[in-house]
């Protein structure tokens, strides 16, 4: 299920929220209707937690995490750390990196098993984020742009890369990251994909912004909702006609 | 810490072409020389990929205070093998490093459109798998009591493709008589059966030499290059321990071994003397009687699978320079076993897969004895020699062996035959032949109390 949603009439709310197949982090705001639409979507199966990194809003450029773990940059307060850490599950890792980069969200981008990272990424950090994700890590970029995590978005079942991938590009990162791709936008045309919308393995926010084609093509290639199971409810229905005919 | 440690000795040296990798594991002295063995063959094996990554993971760069044979074994271990089996320094180093060097790995495996670690070795011979043969000595033993030894102990007869063959089955050579073959994981190191020599390890290339040259009993025979000694053993029970063999090796420690297996085999007609057979004088009484001779010289051992030499070879090895010298020495060794007086038949063979130790010595051997001919060997082996410029029939005469294709080791062997009309016989051979199972008898009895020879 996709899921149109705005942040305080800004439409990039990858900049305000962090989803995992564990968790979810959203930015604390003026007002609570981001937080419910999320909160709507998810509360049943994860936990959806307020955040901010080092007093900032804009915690989905600043950390990075999947359902293993979760990466801060050195600048999160104490406090909030402790916060995080008392809201999340505890099999979740949380560590803070010392890196010269610290939008850990703008230039790395992954999944429960692969990462794309920031070609200059810190080697220490590249470290920890194997250990830590427990992911593949592969320093590379997306259209000639290094901050992979603005330009790109995937989750375990499929990904949305710069509209001006090549298909060749396309084809090395699907075999990188073994998960089919598409290129596209969000937003009506924008191309910062990663800001503009956060994925899981079940549900997708994007901005309000986004066109009915847009998502369209978001539900189909993270084959959210309805699309996967097309196929095998019209099996089912035929199976059951035939059945009921002999 | 050590096995590593002590690996980076045994691969250093290997690529420097210090011996092979057998034998510099045996002399470090390690103690558990299975693992160590294991290690540097694997190692040798991935050698390119484990380069390949070095470069493009710059591991080098980040990683000072490694030797790069000790970071390949590391590497290797951490990356295809159990995992790094040690602690401290050598762990932190890889462990380090480990994101980078994994990430590259599925960047190669990427870009050449492959799955498993395996697909990576490109080096057609480190991939292939030949089987474990096991001659029947039947000096000892006959096939069939083997075989219903083997039998009663769980193994079974199989018919069909030995690479479908499973640990506990075995099947019966259709080339080579008395010849087992077994699943190449099988370990009969420890087997009564081999340990009482009933059973002994020879390649089933090796064996096509001695089964050619098929002396009869009660003859007399020249081993040129014997050591270590198999084939020998195989021509004595060929014979049926009658007769006499000679044999000469130049190295001593080899001949020690040689002697072990000899004995283990239970060869009673063998007489082994340290020397080159080049000084053996043809006319010495002693050989007049000498028939076959099978030649087996040094050779540049590139048909070998185990010896895993293809991957420590670098230009020197296999240099044009090196061949040549070689090649000189294996067309002197068959120009002297065929200038024996009364010698008909000599088989000529090598491990090599180079055409310059291979046909190349055959033809001039032939150019310089007008009075030999090839003989065709196993009519009913396929591959044959490489034709060579005014050496096509004759090529077909010969036998190779490729390692992918037939499941033994890189082998190559002629026989030679002395043509008809060039048996000359002058009233004194016909005299000596007529005469010669009389006077065998003595020259044994005599044989026994020389001591300058080594009677085994």
């Amino acid at each position: 299920m996709a899921v149109r949603v705005q942040f305080e009439n800004n439409n990039d709310i990858g900049v305000f929220s962090k989803l995992t197949n564990a968790y979810c982090l959203v930015a604390v705001g003026g007002s609570e209707n981001f937080y419910s639409t999320f909160e709507a979507e998810l509360a049943d199966t994860i936990p959806v937690v307020h955040a901010s990194i080092a007093g900032c809003r804009i915690i989905g450029r600043m950390c990075v995490g999947n359902r293993n773990g979760l990466i801060m940059p050195y600048s999160t307060t104490d406090q909030e750390l402790q916060h995080i850490r008392n809201c999340l599950p505890d099999e979740i890792k949380i560590q803070r990196v010392e890196e010269r980069l610290s939008a850990l969200g703008n230039v790395v981008s992954c999944n429960d098993y692969v990462a794309l990272v920031h070609p200059d990424l810190d080697r220490e950090t590249e470290e920890i984020l194997a250990d830590v994700l427990k992911v593949e890590v592969f320093r590379q970029t997306v259209t000639d742009q290094v901050l992979v995590g603005s330009y790109c978005c995937f989750s375990n079942q499929g990904g949305l890369v710069h509209p001006k991938t090549s298909v060749e590009a396309q084809d090395e990162l699907s075999s990188l990251l073994q998960v089919p791709l598409v290129a596209g936008t969000v937003n009506r045309g924008s191309e910062v994909i990663g800001g503009g919308m956060v994925v899981n393995d079940w549900c997708a926010f994007c901005g309000l912004d986004t066109t009915s084609t847009e998502l369209s093509v978001i539900e189909s290639v993270f084959k959210l909702g309805d699309h996967q199971n097309q196929g095998t409810v019209q099996s089912k229905i035929r199976d059951s006609l035939i059945d009921s005919l002999v | 810490m050590a096995l590593y440690r002590v690996g980076e000795v045994v691969l250093s040296k290997a690529l420097k072409q210090k011996g092979s990798v057998k034998n510099l594991v045996f002399a470090s002295k390690y103690r558990n020389v299975k693992e160590l063995y294991a290690l540097v063959c694997e190692t040798l094996k991935y050698s390119e990929v484990l380069d390949e990554i070095f470069v493009s993971s710059k591991f080098f760069k980040h990683c000072k205070g490694l030797s790069k044979p000790l970071a390949k074994l590391l590497v290797y271990d951490f990356l295809f093998g159990k995992g790094i089996q040690c602690s401290g320094k050598y762990k932190r180093a890889v462990m380090a490093n480990k994101s980078s060097l994994q990430s590259t790995l599925a960047r190669i495996k990427m870009k050449k459109k492959i799955i498993t670690n395996a697909e990576l070795i490109t080096d057609p011979i480190a991939n292939v798998k030949i089987p474990k043969y096991l001659r029947v000595n039947t000096l000892k033993t006959t096939l069939k009591s083997v075989t219903n030894c083997l039998k009663s102990e769980g193994y079974n007869l199989f018919e069909g493709n030995w690479k479908k063959m499973g640990i506990k089955e075995f099947k019966i050579d259709e080339h080579i008589d008395n010849l087992l073959v077994f699943n190449d994981k099988v370990n009969f190191h420890k087997h009564d059966l081999y340990l009482n020599g009933h059973l002994i390890f020879q390649d089933k290339a090796s064996c096509i030499p001695a089964q050619v040259l098929n002396p009869q009993s009660n003859q007399t025979v020249i081993d040129a290059c014997a050591a270590p000694g198999n084939k020998t053993s195989h021509l004595s029970s060929l014979m049926n321990n009658t007769g006499t063999i000679y044999a000469f090796d130049l190295d001593l420690k080899r001949i020690r071994t040689m002697k072990t297996l000899l004995d283990r085999a239970g060869v009673a007609n063998c007489e082994v003397t340290q020397s080159n057979f080049l000084h053996v004088k043809k006319d010495d009484l002693k050989y007049k009687d000498v028939r076959y001779i099978l030649v087996d010289p040094s050779c540049s051992g590139s048909g070998m699978v185990q010896r895993l030499s293809h991957l420590t070879d670098n230009a020197e090895s296999s240099s044009d320079k090196r061949l040549s010298s070689l090649s000189k020495f294996q067309l002197q060794v068959l120009n002297h076993a065929l200038s024996f007086p009364q010698v008909e038949r000599v088989a000529y063979s090598t491990c090599s897969i180079h055409d310059i130790e291979n046909e190349d010595v055959v033809k001039q051997a032939l150019a310089n004895n007008s009075k030999f001919k090839l003989v065709k060997c196993l009519p009913t082996w396929t591959r044959r020699g490489h034709a060579l410029k005014g050496f096509t029939d004759e090529a077909e005469m010969c036998v190779r062996c490729q390692p992918e294709l037939d499941g033994t080791n890189g082998f190559f062997i002629a026989l030679f035959e002395r043509t008809q009309s060039s048996v000359i016989c002058p009233a004194e051979h016909v005299q000596a032949k007529l005469i010669r199972p009389r006077k065998r008898k003595p020259r044994k009895s005599n044989g026994k109390t020389d001591s300058n020879k080594i009677k085994v």
